[in-house]
């Protein structure tokens, strides 16, 4: 069987998605494979994706979107072993909207929208190999199978097989990326509605630093669905490894941390799963994002973006997927797939929000990497406002109880220097 | 176009039934107990191989501790590795101070995430 397509897309992610529903909409001939027994089968994700980039690309997304809920309150929690202090804004947030949605569902009606659009997906098919004659990508093996297409959109998420094999990029090092362990658990609609105060359809977007990663670099979430709660923890990879970090336990203390097991006690876990996280920001993309043939969206190409109060990688991964399929629209017009002719693709991402918004918070994963934010300041946190809080015969003033705790920890100047750089920075 | 040749069936059909209330406060649910919520397809074949006597030399064995379904263990000095349970993430790619044969499942197979 030989079959040549006008674009084979390795990956039914968002960003795989997005290409494939844009390139449907042009009237080309294009394939999705996605090694997944379904659509979504391997997603995961927090929780919280930002609506603008989907509104504007598909009209009856409002309508049809399978949405949990909108997010209606923002929360930062910071922990210790024992107490917890949080931050919370209460706000309309209808001018820059957000949801919780469950990645799986939201990737599948992606996925109805690509086939309703007039592009194939095809489930159960992983990637093996690309094809290349003199250097050009011409195709993809799966197994003892080859199709073939004029170019290539590899959108094959945060492991980069394929990538690494067509010279793209080299694998991640372990301070460029974060292992995410989520945990879901069911409780009724009512019962998240009363515990965390909100009307139907809102829900709670909370981060927490400190206590959920043990201290290392990384943080813990929560995200309220329906009628289940996400709870995750994010720890980077040579944190873990610096820290000794047991990865497979860590959801689990995190879960029985009193702040936590009082909200999710009469729940029922119904799934438990892992996934790797891009965390450098701008410095974590690769030089090329194409070749002859073949180009990268999404997390293979490390489009993600960590300001350590908002994390968000779908809209992006969606947009440069938009983009991709543009740039492919282009070059079947021009019928040039070489790298200079998909070269505007990258000139597409430098203009549009996927770089203009890593390039605003570059320097905020260098930032993020400061362990103070997760050891020394969650701790120190929690234990002057206790004692602030606590009244008795000996009640002192907070500035006192702040000495005393920063004391062999912290220098006043270091923090001063923390706080200027994270208001600067983030 | 994959076949399913060496299917298991799935172990799991998780969702409606959850196997386990959550416990008293200080009760972990042990890493098999959350395994056990997973759909799995398992396949024939291991998709990740470890080179034992690249394994047996190596000291630092970060795989024992950030794999966060805990296949990788300690017998008798030797590392083994139980690809069943696998979650696809990478990390122990990443974590490896080696170069670690991983690869994803077939087409078709491994996890199922419903709530991913």
């Amino acid at each position: 069987m030989e079959e040549k397509f006008d674009a084979i897309i390795v990956g039914a992610g968002a960003a795989g998605l997005g290409a494939a529903y844009r390139l449907a909409k042009y009237g080309l001939n294009v394939v999705v494979l996605e090694r997944g027994q379904r659509i979504g089968a391997k997603n995961v994700y927090g929780g919280r994706i930002y609506t603008h980039v989907f509104e504007k690309e598909i009209p009856e997304f409002r309508k049809e979107a399978p949405v949990e809920r909108w997010v209606k309150k923002e929360r930062l929690t910071l922990m210790n072993s024992d107490d917890a202090v949080t931050l919370e804004l209460f706000s309309d947030f209808s001018a820059n909207d957000s949801f919780i949605a469950i990645l799986s569902k939201f990737n599948e009606w992606l996925g109805k929208k690509v086939e309703d659009a007039g592009g194939l997906v095809i489930p159960g098919i992983k990637v093996d190999d690309l094809i290349a004659e003199n250097g050009t990508i011409k195709g993809i093996t799966a197994g003892d199978e080859k199709l073939y297409a004029d170019v290539v959109i590899d959108a094959e998420g945060i492991n980069p097989i394929i990538a690494k094999k067509a010279g793209l990029r080299d694998d991640w090092k372990p301070n460029q990326v974060a292992v995410g362990v989520k945990e879901v658990i069911k409780i009724s609609e009512n019962t998240v509605n009363d515990i965390f105060q909100l009307n139907e359809g809102e829900g709670v977007a909370n981060l927490f630093l400190g206590y959920p990663t043990n201290y290392a670099l990384g943080g813990g979430f929560l995200y309220t669905n329906k009628d289940t709660i996400s709870l995750g923890v994010v720890i980077r990879i040579d944190s873990a490894i610096a820290k000794r970090i047991q990865v497979y336990d860590i959801i689990e203390d995190f879960r029985n941390h009193p702040f936590i097991h009082r909200i999710l006690k009469e729940g029922s876990p119904i799934e438990y799963s892992a996934h790797l996280v891009p965390e450098e920001g701008l410095d974590g993309i690769p030089r090329n994002l194409v070749g002859d043939g073949i180009l990268l969206a999404g997390d293979v190409a490390g489009f993600v973006l960590n300001r350590g109060l908002t994390i968000r990688g779908v809209d992006l991964a969606f947009l440069s997927g938009l983009l991709a399929a543009e740039t492919v629209k282009e070059a079947h017009e021009a019928g040039d797939f070489s790298r200079a002719s998909l070269s505007s693709y990258e000139e597409k991402l430098k203009n549009s929000i996927v770089f203009s918004e890593l390039e605003a918070f570059k320097r905020a994963s260098g930032l993020l990497g400061n362990l103070r934010f997760y050891e020394t300041y969650p701790q120190i946190l929690c234990e002057v406002l206790k004692d602030a809080y606590t009244v008795g015969e000996n009640s002192r003033k907070i500035y006192p109880i702040l000495r005393e705790k920063m004391k062999g920890r912290l220098s006043l100047f270091t923090m001063i220097r923390d706080v200027i750089s994270a208001v600067r920075n983030l | 176009m994959s076949d399913l040749n060496g299917v298991n069936d799935v172990t799991n059909e998780n969702g409606e039934n959850p196997k386990e209330e959550l416990g008293e406060k200080g009760e972990k649910l042990s890493i098999e107990a959350r395994l056990g919520l997973v759909a799995f397809t398992i396949d024939s074949e291991p998709h990740i191989k470890l080179r034992e006597e690249v394994c047996r030399e190596c000291k630092p064995r970060y795989c024992l501790f950030v794999c966060p379904a805990k296949l990788y263990t300690e017998e008798n000095g030797e590392i083994k590795f139980n690809y069943e349970g696998c979650l696809e993430c990478g990390t122990c790619r990443i974590a490896c101070p080696q170069e670690l044969d991983w690869n994803y499942p077939r087409g078709g197979f491994g996890a199922h995430y419903q709530y991913g």
